[in-house]
C-alpha cells in the first residue's frame, strides 16, 4: 500500500465531514425542486421540475453511501427511480405520485439528520 | 501472463465521488489516475493519458456511461481496452446488459475506498485470463 492506512482514514474522515456539511443544503435543494413541481403551471413545467429533482436525487443516491449514509442513499435512489418513472410517463405526476415524492423527500431529510 | 496495471482513467460526474475515488486509487492502490467529469472529456483526454483500464460511471448527464462506452470502442487503439462500469443500479438485468455490452466488470456504488483498488485488480486479472 502506497500510503499509511491511518493517514488515508484521516483523509477519508475529513472528506466525510466536508460532505456532511453540505448535506443540509443538498436536501434543501431537493425540497425546493419538489416545491417547483407543485408550483409549475402546466405539464411541461412539472415534467421539467421532476427532471431537476431526479438529477439532484441521483447525485445524493450516488454519493451518500460512500460517505456513510446508506439509508439516505437508498431513499434518494427510490426518489430517483420514481422521478424516472414519472418522466417516462410524460404526464403530470398523479396525486399518488406527488404524495410519494413528498414522502421520499421527507425521508431523505430524516436520514440526513439522523 | 497478466500485464501490469498502472494507469486508470476514471469518468465520474459527481465531484465528491471523484475526490474519494482518486484518493482510494492513488493512495491505497498506488495507481496513476486521471479523472474526467463527462464522457466527452474522457473521449478527448483518453489518447493523451493512455490508460490501461477505464472506470466509467453509468449515469452521467449528457453522454451516459453506455454511450461513452460505445464511443470509446470506436476510437482507434481502444477497441479492446477493459472498461469497468460503476453504478448504484446493480440489478441482475443491469449486470447482464453491461456484460452484453462488453464491460470487463461492474463495481457497485457505494464502493469501499479501502478495497476499490483490489476490486479493480481482480477484474483486470480476470479480464486477461479470459
Amino acid at each position: 500500500m502506497a500510503a499509511d492506512t491511518r493517514q488515508i482514514a484521516e483523509k477519508l474522515h475529513a472528506l466525510k465531514a466536508a460532505y456532511d456539511q453540505q448535506l443540509g443544503p443538498r436536501i434543501g435543494a431537493l425540497e425546493s425542486a419538489l416545491a417547483e413541481i407543485a408550483a409549475a403551471g402546466d405539464a411541461a413545467g412539472q415534467i421539467a421540475a421532476v427532471g431537476n429533482l431526479l438529477e439532484l436525487a441521483h447525485k445524493i443516491a450516488d454519493s451518500a453511501g460512500t460517505f456513510g449514509h446508506p439509508k439516505l442513499s437508498a431513499a434518494a435512489s427510490d426518489l430517483e427511480g420514481l422521478c424516472e418513472r414519472i418522466g417516462k410517463q410524460g404526464q403530470m405526476p398523479s396525486s399518488e405520485n406527488s404524495k410519494e415524492l413528498t414522502e421520499l423527500v421527507a425521508a431523505c431529510r430524516a436520514f440526513a439528520e439522523a | 501472463m497478466v500485464p501490469g496495471l498502472t494507469k486508470i482513467l476514471c469518468v465520474e460526474d459527481e465531484q465528491d465521488i471523484q475526490i474519494v475515488a482518486k484518493l482510494a486509487l492513488e493512495s491505497v492502490g498506488n495507481f496513476t489516475v486521471h479523472m474526467c467529469s463527462s464522457g466527452n472529456d474522457a473521449l478527448a483526454e483518453l489518447p493523451g493519458f493512455g490508460p490501461d483500464i477505464i472506470l466509467l460511471d453509468v449515469m452521467m448527464p449528457g453522454m451516459d456511461g453506455p454511450d461513452t462506452f460505445k464511443a470509446i470502442r470506436k476510437l482507434e487503439g481502444y477497441e479492446n481496452i477493459p472498461i469497468i462500469f460503476m453504478t448504484a443500479k446493480v440489478m441482475a438485468n443491469d449486470r447482464e446488459n453491461y456484460r452484453a455490452l462488453g464491460a470487463a466488470g461492474i463495481i457497485a456504488k457505494p464502493f469501499d475506498p479501502m478495497t476499490l483498488s483490489d476490486q479493480i485488480r481482480e477484474i483486470w486479472v480476470e479480464y486477461h485470463g479470459r
